[in-house]
């Protein structure tokens, strides 16, 4: 038998000829491989990376925000995958709504008021909407603003609770089963009755913001100090955010505002310049927002639903005088407020031509309503904050153009990081340690609404903290479904926190089931090169062949040298794949790595000591993986021209001589 | 018609004799001349030396180290069968220089192909060195080829990526051999043929006739008892040839080996021992 030295000798002779059709398939196959290996070497270096970002941001926890699944039969009245209101539904409400009025008459005739039946607002209206094929009674829809509908949802709530299963103890009673380590206090939603606040800047309000006081229109870099969008917020979940951790001094509610907000609002003020366009410049603007808010305070201003009114009718006057201008025979309404000229001052009056029968019909109605107890006094109220940390807010993308744009998607989960928060966090425990003069818990709105859930303390979101990424994993799995699963079944919402690390996670697995259809497809292909560029070869050294076994070489002798000779392409195609797949991976993260570095630290809010975000990462087992199967590969689609070929009787190629 | 000119259609009446009224080889045979001018007295000499080694008798004495008895040799080409030997016995004795002769297709190459193992016969019975090939398997067969025969091609076939001296050391790669044992044997070799400051050229550095004289080298490296060489000579010019022939004479004298080719050369013809004449694949 020859031995290998011997055969790797003839079999190097062989690379030198058809040097043409060798090079192009080993480059080729190379390539092929080379792809796999950047895939793999970038992979997983965003995959390393990011945990360790992760893991960085929350300090070693893995975060699940929970919040109790409150079914769609108790929070509305809708069937589920159904458009219209179900007869027997349509006949509860009106017989509940029959029930609420005869109470309220009851009321008023206990408070001696005279009922007005006009003021009635009726809990269904006719839709025009609806199917003509529906029975009349059931052509209605729900008119939400009637009081009828609050009352009914709040009954309605207040009896799925007595029999719920999802409350607050009970997700912490869950959460111990699954090894969790702590929870935390966090509210996505603006806190009830604060969004009448408005900003008070040069001494004055800004009424003209007004028309962006809706949660649908707002975004987290905009607009949530402007229109009092606060929700409280564990100071624990806060901690890498926050400027200043003492409550002790405090002129003002803590808050922590976005990035981008403290620059619109207040960047003239302390010097600070717009946002940069460069993700690498990022960080550094961050650095600089936090310098300058440090101890930085502003303003709002409180006003009641009475006051709001008065507001309202002041712009609603104004228009209805507007349009009027030049009508002869108008006449100005009798009752006219003054916009208060100072921040947060008194609503004057500017001009009362009402009748002694109008005033006197006002003042009726107001004896009635404290009668009642339903009666607000006009009031507003001054509140101070004091900005104690800033929040970078990765905005809104609906479009991923960029590597930058594609790490934020994986990293970004929901909360306060994430561009569907709406609300400028509160610490909490910071905020409870303040004085009562400076706190607003007086002045929330405890009136029943449409969203009662929110505001039940039995029923308040959590954020619960895992040591090991599995148990968060099952916690997310098995208890809850994800917030964006409409047909939710189970009894609570469970989503990652902070982070994505469970996308991550899951992003790894996804990779490998890719790698496990595109790997075998490539190497078939690289398979068929390798097994053409061979059989050419030996088709084309079958005299060689034969000369050789006239001088003796078995089989196995030529099995040796085309096999060594098969290793040899291997190796060439094994290390150039290699190159230019380290190559190119380092290439992308010499031109990403930077950028989503800076992103990846601004987006965390890890200002200092941020680990470095690396898209180059050499340990992936399946490096080596794709180097052996390349041997593997070559091997194997050798196997059928080698076979074929020391087969062949030599003197049929000698006979050709 | 002068007495030179005289001379010459009579040779080449005696050539065409030789080589069965083919034209073309007695042609051949005659370009193959080294000196036109010695169309001489020797060429009446030579003609009637390889008449009476066509009829030489067969020495007796002792084995023969070749036996071919009643051997036909049938293959297909296309779908037409063709006879390329038909009932041909001949012994060839240790020591012998043989030459085979005869017209195109008449089953020279077929007739050394299986005396060098590389072919089986179809009828008939073929004992190499005593054994009988047609018994033998594939990895027998390759180990008789390697220990005992060595082979030279008209073309040389040496491997044009492998220097001179790697060349002649490859039939003793496939026997196992140490490395160093190899570069001695190479280094001998390559001596006697006169290529040894040769011996770091790739093939496309040196003529033709150094290359069949490293081709003949490799054929020796094993130490074969029988060379076969097909148209050792083919390739070459005439001074090249005589220095074949000269290096076959010189084997045979100091080894002792075997040597059986293949040829329309009259020159080399002259130098065998005994010449073999084919026709249609029958010994004439």
């Amino acid at each position: 038998m020859i031995r290998p030295r011997y055969a790797l000798q003839l079999a190097r002779t062989k690379l030198r000829s058809k040097r043409g059709v060798l090079a192009a398939s080993v480059i080729v196959s190379s390539i092929l491989f080379a792809a796999l290996i950047a895939a793999v070497i970038v992979f997983t270096g965003v995959q390393k990376s990011a945990v360790r970002f992760v893991e960085a941001a929350n300090n070693n926890q893995y975060l699940v925000s929970i919040t109790s699944h409150i079914p769609q039969t108790v929070d509305g009245f809708y069937q589920e995958g159904s458009g219209a209101i179900p007869l027997e539904t349509v006949r509860a409400i009106k017989a509940f709504e029959k029930q609420y009025y005869e109470a309220e008459r009851s009321k008023y005739a206990a408070a001696k008021v005279e009922y007005d039946k006009t003021t009635e607002i009726k809990a269904l209206k006719p839709s025009s909407f609806a199917d003509p094929k529906l029975p009349e009674e059931q052509r209605v829809m729900i008119e939400w603003s009637s009081p009828v509908i609050a009352a009914l949802l709040q009954q309605k709530f207040e009896d799925y609770a007595k029999t719920a299963k999802n409350k607050t103890d009970d997700m912490l009673k869950i959460g111990a089963q699954y090894n969790a380590k702590n929870y935390y206090a966090q509210s996505y939603s603006m806190l009830d009755g604060l969004p009448a606040l408005r900003l008070i800047q040069d001494g004055k309000e800004d009424f003209a913001a007004e028309q962006k006081n809706d949660p649908m229109g707002r975004t987290a870099d905009e607009n949530t100090i402007h229109n009092g969008a606060y929700g409280f917020v564990d100071d624990t979940l806060l901690e890498r955010h926050l400027l200043k951790t003492d409550p002790a001094g405090l002129k003002g509610i803590p808050v922590v505002p976005t990035a981008q907000e403290v620059a619109t609002l207040f960047g003239k003020q302390l010097g600070i310049p717009a946002e940069p366009a460069q993700e690498t410049d990022k960080l550094a603007w961050l650095q600089l927002v936090q310098e300058k808010s440090k101890g930085l305070t502003y303003q709002t201003c409180y006003r009641n639903t009475a006051e709001v009114s008065m507001l309202e009718k002041i712009q609603s006057d104004y228009v209805e005088m507007k349009a009027a201008e030049g009508t002869t025979g108008y006449q100005k309404p009798s009752l006219l407020y003054k916009a208060p000229q100072t921040g947060c001052g008194d609503i004057a009056i500017a001009s009362d031509t009402r009748t002694a029968a109008e005033k006197s019909a006002v003042i009726k109605f107001e004896n009635d309503q404290k009668k009642l107890g339903t009666y607000v006094e006009p009031k507003h109220q001054i509140l101070s904050f004091e900005v104690v940390g800033v929040v970078y807010s990765q905005g809104l993308t609906f479009q991923t153009t960029n590597a930058n744009e594609y790490i934020k998607g994986l990293l970004s989960s929901n909360g306060y990081m994430s561009s569907t928060n709406t609300t400028a966090s509160i610490p909490k425990q910071m905020y409870e340690t303040l004085p009562d003069s400076m706190k607003f818990d007086a002045l929330l709105d405890t009136q029943p609404n449409r969203f009662v859930v929110r505001s039940n303390k039995d029923f308040e979101q959590r954020v619960v903290a895992f040591a090991t990424i599995d148990d968060a994993r099952r916690f997310v799995n098995e208890v809850g479904c994800r917030s964006s699963d409409s047909n939710c079944k189970e009894l609570f919402y469970t989503d990652t926190y902070g982070s994505n690390y469970l996308l991550l996670d899951e992003i790894g697995k996804t990779f490998l089931k890719v790698m496990t259809i595109a790997l075998p497809i490539l190497l078939a292909l690289a398979s068929a090169i390798i097994w053409f560029t061979i059989s050419r070869i030996m088709a084309e050294n079958r005299r060689e062949t034969a000369v050789y076994r006239a001088m003796g070489a078995k089989r196995g002798d030529v099995v040796a040298i085309y096999g060594m000779y098969t290793l040899l392409v291997a190796f060439r195609i094994a290390v150039l794949s290699l190159v230019i797949g380290i190559a190119a991976a380092f290439v992308v993260d010499a031109v990403y790595s930077p950028g989503i570095s800076a992103t990846a630290a601004s987006m965390f809010g890890i200002v200092k000591n941020a680990p470095q975000f690396s898209m180059f990462d050499l340990s992936s087992p399946l490096l080596l993986a794709i180097v052996g199967s390349i041997f593997v590969v070559s091997l194997i689609a050798s196997i059928q021209p080698l076979i074929r070929n020391v087969l062949r009787h030599p003197v049929q190629d000698m006979r050709s001589e | 018609m002068n007495e030179d000119g005289g001379r010459v259609a009579q040779k080449v009446d005696e050539l065409l004799a030789l080589f069965d009224n083919d034209a073309e080889a007695a042609i051949n045979a005659l370009k193959a001349r080294t000196q036109p001018s010695a169309l001489e007295q020797d060429e009446e000499v030579e003609a009637a030396e390889l008449r009476a080694k066509v009829n030489a008798p067969i020495p007796g004495g002792q084995d023969p180290i070749i036996s071919v008895q009643s051997v036909t040799k049938t293959y297909k080409m296309g779908k037409q069968p063709v006879q390329a030997l038909n009932d041909v016995s001949l012994a060839i004795y240790p020591g012998e220089i043989v030459a085979i002769v005869g017209p195109s297709g008449s089953g020279k190459s077929t007739l050394l192909q299986i005396l060098g193992c590389l072919d089986t016969p179809t009828k008939g019975k073929v004992l190499v060195d005593g054994n009988d090939i047609t018994r033998l398997g594939d990895g027998k067969l390759s180990q008789l080829r390697r220990s005992t025969i060595g082979f030279i091609f008209q073309s040389f076939y040496l491997q044009p990526f492998l220097r001179l001296g790697d060349n002649v050391a490859v039939p003793a790669m496939f026997t196992g051999k140490k490395r160093s044992l190899i570069n001695e044997e190479t280094t001998q070799l390559l001596d006697k043929v006169g290529l040894l400051d040769r011996r770091s050229h790739y093939p496309k550095e040196i003529s033709g006739g150094q290359i069949q004289r490293a081709a003949i080298a490799r054929a020796l490296i094993n130490q074969p008892k029988i060379i076969l060489a097909d148209e050792p000579t083919g390739n070459l010019d005439s001074k090249n040839s005589e220095a074949i022939i000269d290096l076959f004479k010189t084997i045979r004298q100091q080894l002792g080996t075997t040597i059986i080719v293949v040829t329309h050369n009259i020159e080399v013809a002259s130098m065998a021992d005994r010449v073999i004449r084919l026709k249609d694949g029958v010994v004439v």
